[in-house]
């Protein structure tokens, strides 16, 4: 397998003593980055890169690469101890992460995220080696077109998020893409709700609003609900407690949510744009919609933590398909490491990979190997931050709160935003208060824009025509994945209501008895190798009769 | 050991600044700068857009420079204030009138975001340093288009009720330069504003548009694999790497706007900060560090400094007000 | 689950519930203004074209579509928490507090909170990141963590500095310096 000894070739390249240590010191770098909230992994690359110049590009690529995978591994330390994601990639493993350690479960949830994280690099790593060439024919025909119905199919998820109260949570999600309207139009550059304010000009950004939504926000609420007055004691946290690592069924309940989540992370994080988000989310309300226990999601399910960190890592991974392939940057981070080949003089482009095989294979490689010493190092610092759990919740207020106002700032020193995070902060609080879903809004603030501008552009292409979507090949199959998706729980529900009647059939009419379903039946319908079990493709009762032994 | 080296350095650079600042003493401008002491602050270095984009490199790069050769002697804080096509960066930079040691780098930006927002500036209000550099952009089409000459583009296209073309940001360079090619070719068009290269990039790739103009540096590599091919440059003169695309002048278009990539302090520097950073650039511009910044990203050299600098945007900003005014974008 | 509910509102019963009477809910009122706000929105939506001249979308139909889509589900929201008065305002909140212990509400530390963040954000430029961080958590601390004075002040101390130095010291990401030198 040619691939393969690429990889390995690569792998054997970069593995000097030097690099280890870059990579090591990129992983560390990263995931102190990551932790301050604001800062993601766009900020953890740019503010490093002026570091590399210094290095060859090997050595270069390296330590960015740490940097990428440390910075967001970061941004999920926070997502799950302090509710407070760093990046809208990382929403998602609020969702679940939070509860977890407000049960005690911070260690096992951070080490989960971490072999989640590890996983999906792996699957992406493969993926991208084997089939990279393949996948860039299916990434370049991603257009405005697209890109919108991509984008949709991320907001269908949202009615998984938005919890029991279906009304406040679409309330939720509006007021996002009205909070997404603010700033100049892509469309023809007018203004919208900026009340002459050029510091709205561009925006209300996602990441104010994130961290007073969340951090803020539910420090607010905890302090009414008089969490200062608690006396929680959790054990202490390491590495050798026996409440550290996840338990056996931890690993039962992820195990399939961490390879689903990886390869539709890898998918989907192929289309510029949204990807790492819109595949987070997607990743979330399928294990929620199969999963058995639905009811146990956003209350501390460890696979609505482990589905969406896998998809999320699953995502960069897919995201280096295009910018290694096409030279084309498919998110924000990715788009800054474009712009650090061109400083080392690299021509990104389709012939990269091609011209500089050491190069693309050493970044290829070194994604992998940030992936491995992500694991290893978390390990040993996961029962530092999973401490953080027992700070008193009276002491840890105030420090958040600080954290969230100062990592605010730094990310654009904008006044303006650190007063938005403060207002978001009490908007938090009431949404929290009186049931809206705060996530619904911030996942709407950032699909909003892009469904807007992707639509807009279509129409543009299309002369106003709304059939240019089942013109282009591409966006026929997007749509009829789209209406699959939708359908798939009815028909699922269906199809197991009939399969079940077909079975009972079959065994009555074996039987000659009429018999309720029984779970026996309902348990062969798992194994497809058992005699009684029917095809699921090839379903009608009828037929079944016909092919019955009787 | 490093306090002596800034020391020395601090020496020299007063050297260097005491008679210059001697020549400037009919600026008028009233200096609370003692000539002697400048520069004597940290410097507040404002890039008015985000990371990874043309003008945070170019002004990273700078910074670079400056750092390596020790030419400033107290820190250097470099800050993204990105927003609003710029709007937030510079207005950052109109609020600190006055200043010496607020500076900021320049981009097409600079022209046509007071253009069509309300911003409180125009670069008139700004005090110019010098600019460095143009950049020019070059009109792509899908490598598999049968097209392969501006002409037989020119053909195609009128034939057509309407083609469409992509391009980065609603009012920007991209658009005016496709109104100008529209207009010099006989040609409508159907202008498709896209916020990132990336996207843009794909849209012409999946074929949801029939052209695009894109920056040299990043397209280069789309060429060289045929996924895109160059039909013409917008630049003065052809470019070394791709000696057979012709340029707008030579094709009978003229007049064609580039992003002026140049440097500015806040409005009402005092005159001998304006002559110390001149004087700088000068010697940053003389570096092979600069001059192998602007081969890797291919960039015009294009110098001029001070008022001859705000006079080349003058010209650009007067033919980008007639153009948005006959199309009835202002 | 309903069992923590239902001691939460036997141990409460005027907070937030029965108690409120025929006043209208906190949440009504909430709600009430999210209503005024959008109506205001809503307007200013129809204020811009919502086609361009080329007859493709323009800037104003998403707002339009947005802001009347709001207007409407806020109605809706409104007369039902009026309807159920306010029998299921608290509810909401308190399906995810079950198995914490029920500590009461505390609506004047939370003020107290926000407008301690309000001041810290004013004086943050001037007096710089470390010194108006301190003030901050010295003054929270001292409100929430009575009594611990030295325990307070080294936290109030160490935080700001620690952010300080990991943000600006180490990646220039810009904090304010203020009254004490940048470094």
């Amino acid at each position: 397998m040619d691939i393969f000894n690429n990889l390995a070739q690569g792998i054997i390249t970069i593995l000097t003593v030097q690099n280890v240590l870059l990579l090591l010191a990129g992983v560390t770098l990263g995931m102190i980055i990551g932790v301050m909230p604001g800062l993601g992994p766009t900020a953890g690359i740019a503010i490093l890169l002026p570091v590399t110049f210094g290095m060859d590009p090997t050595g270069a690529i390296i330590m960015l690469a740490a940097v990428y995978y440390g910075s967001m591994y970061g941004g999920t330390i926070t997502s799950v101890l302090i509710n407070t994601p760093g990046e809208s990639a990382t929403v998602a493993s609020t969702f679940d992460g939070f509860p977890l350690a407000r049960q005690g479960r911070a260690g096992p949830a951070l080490v989960m995220a971490a072999i989640a994280s590890f996983i999906a690099g792996t699957i992406g790593v493969i993926l991208l080696s084997a089939f990279a060439p393949m996948v860039a024919s299916i990434a370049r025909t991603f257009g405005p077109p697209e890109l919108f119905l991509i984008v949709v199919v991320g907001l269908l998820t949202l009615i998984m998020i938005i919890g029991k109260n279906r009304i406040l949570g679409i309330l939720s999600a509006l007021i996002g893409f009205a909070l997404a309207t603010v700033g100049i139009d892509i469309g023809v550059g007018e203004q919208r709700y900026t009340f002459g304010s050029s510091e709205l000009i561009s925006g209300i950004d996602f990441v104010p609003v994130a961290i007073g939504l969340f951090g803020v926000g539910e420090i607010l609420y905890s302090l009414w609900r008089g969490a200062h007055k608690e006396h929680l004691d959790f054990g202490k946290i390491s590495i050798k407690g026996k409440g550290f690592w996840p338990t056996r069924s931890d690993f039962k309940e992820s195990n399939g949510a961490m390879v689903r989540g990886s390869f539709l992370g890898f998918f989907t994080g192929l289309a510029p744009g949204a990807g790492a988000t819109v595949a987070s989310l997607m990743s979330y309300s399928l294990e929620k919609s199969i999963s058995k226990k639905p009811e146990r999601f956003g209350k501390g399910a460890m696979a609505g933590l482990a589905g969406p960190e896998a998809a999320n890592n699953g995502a960069s991974a897919g995201a280096m398909v295009p910018l290694l392939t096409l030279g084309i940057p498919g998110s924000a981070a990715t788009a800054v490491l474009l712009a650090a080949f061109l400083m080392w003089g690299l021509q990104p482009g389709p012939l990269l990979m091609e011209q500089n095989p050491d190069f693309a294979w050493g970044l290829i490689a070194s994604m992998y190997l940030g992936n491995v010493a992500l694991l290893i190092i978390n390990i040993f610092m996961i029962p530092t931050f999973a401490n953080v759990a027992r700070v008193p919740f009276r002491i840890l207020a105030p420090i958040i709160i600080v954290i969230c106002v100062l990592g605010t700032f730094a990310v654009h020193s904008s006044m303006v935003e650190v007063g938005i995070m403060l207002a978001c902060g009490v908007l938090g609080f009431f949404m929290r208060r009186y049931g809206f879903s705060p996530a619904a809004l911030v996942i709407a603030l950032v699909l909003g824009p892009l469904a807007e501008e992707s639509l807009r552009q279509t129409m543009i292409i299309s002369g106003g025509n709304l059939g240019i979507f089942i013109e282009r090949s591409a966006s026929m199959w997007i749509l009829a994945v789209m209406v699959a998706l939708i359908a798939l729980p009815f028909v699922s529900r269906r199809i197991t209501r009939l399969a079940a009647m077909a079975v009972t059939e079959f065994g009555r009419r074996r039987r000659g008895t009429p018999v309720e379903p029984s779970p026996e039946a309902q348990d062969s319908l798992g194994s497809p190798g058992s005699p009684g079990s029917p095809d699921l493709l090839d379903l009608s009762g009828q037929k079944k009769d016909v092919n019955s032994p009787n | 050991m490093r306090k002596k080296m800034k020391l020395i350095v601090a020496l020299s650079v007063l050297g260097l600044v005491v008679p210059l600042a001697g020549c400037s003493e009919t600026g008028g401008n009233a200096t609370e700068e003692d000539a002697a002491s400048y520069p004597s602050e940290e410097l507040d270095w404002t890039i008015a857009f985000g990371p990874g984009g043309g003008n945070d490199i170019m002004a990273r790069t700078l910074v670079n420079i400056i750092q390596q050769y020790d030419l400033y002697p107290e820190n250097i804080r470099l800050e993204n204030r990105e927003g609003g096509g710029g709007a937030t960066g510079w207005g950052y930079l109109l609020n600190n009138s006055g200043s010496g040691y607020d500076i900021s780098t320049t981009s097409g930006s600079f022209i046509t975001t007071p253009m069509q927002a309300d911003t409180g500036w125009t670069y008139e209000d700004f005090t110019p340093v010098g600019l460095f550099s143009s950049d020019d952009a070059i009109f792509t089409l899908n490598g598999d288009n049968p097209i392969n000459t501006w002409e037989e583009w020119v053909d195609y296209a009128k034939g057509e009720k309407s083609v469409v073309v992509g391009g980065i940001g609603p009012l920007n360079v991209d658009f005016i330069l496709h109104a100008l090619l529209a207009e010099a070719g006989g040609y409508e068009i159907e202008y498709v504003p896209f916020n990132d290269e990336g996207q843009l990039n794909t849209a012409l790739l999946s074929h949801a548009l029939d052209a695009s103009v894109n920056n040299t540096g990043s397209i280069l590599g789309q060429f060289e694999a045929g996924a895109m091919k160059p039909l013409l440059y917008t630049g003065i003169s052809r470019l070394d790497v791709l000696p057979d695309v012709p340029t707008g002048e030579e094709l009978g278009i003229t007049g064609l706007p580039s992003m002026p990539r140049g440097m500015i302090l806040a409005p009402d520097a005092p005159k001998v900060a304006q002559d110390w950073w001149i004087a700088t650039m000068k010697k940053v511009v003389a570096t092979p560090e600069w001059k192998e910044y602007l081969d890797s990203n291919y960039l015009t050299e294009n110098i001029a400094w001070g008022d001859d600098f705000f006079d080349q945007v003058k010209s650009t900003s007067d033919d980008f007000e007639t153009v948005l005014s006959d199309i009835g974008a202002l | 689950m309903s069992s923590a509910v239902a001691v939460h509102r036997t141990i409460f019963p005027g907070v937030g519930h029965a108690g409120w009477g025929r006043r209208p809910s906190a949440k009504t009122a909430f709600l009430g203004v999210v209503l005024v706000l959008f109506i205001g929105y809503t307007e200013m939506a129809f204020r811009m074209d919502w086609v361009t001249q080329a007859g493709r979308i323009g800037p104003g139909f998403f707002p339009r579509v947005v802001g009347g889509l709001i207007i409407a589900i806020t109605l809706i929201a409104l007369v039902q928490s009026m309807r159920v008065a306010s029998e299921d305002s608290g509810a909401a909140d308190l399906e995810e507090d079950v198995g914490e212990a029920d500590l009461g509400h505390h609506p004047l530390v939370m003020t107290v909170t926000v407008v301690a963040s309000g001041a810290f954000i004013l004086v943050l430029l001037s007096l710089g990141a470390i010194v108006a961080g301190a003030l901050f958590l010295f003054g929270m601390l001292w409100f929430l963590n009575r009594g611990r004075w030295v325990a307070n002040i080294v936290i109030s101390v160490a935080t700001p500095l620690a952010l300080y130095l990991i943000l600006q010291t180490g990646l220039n990401a810009g904090l304010p310096a203020g009254i004490i030198p940048a470094f």
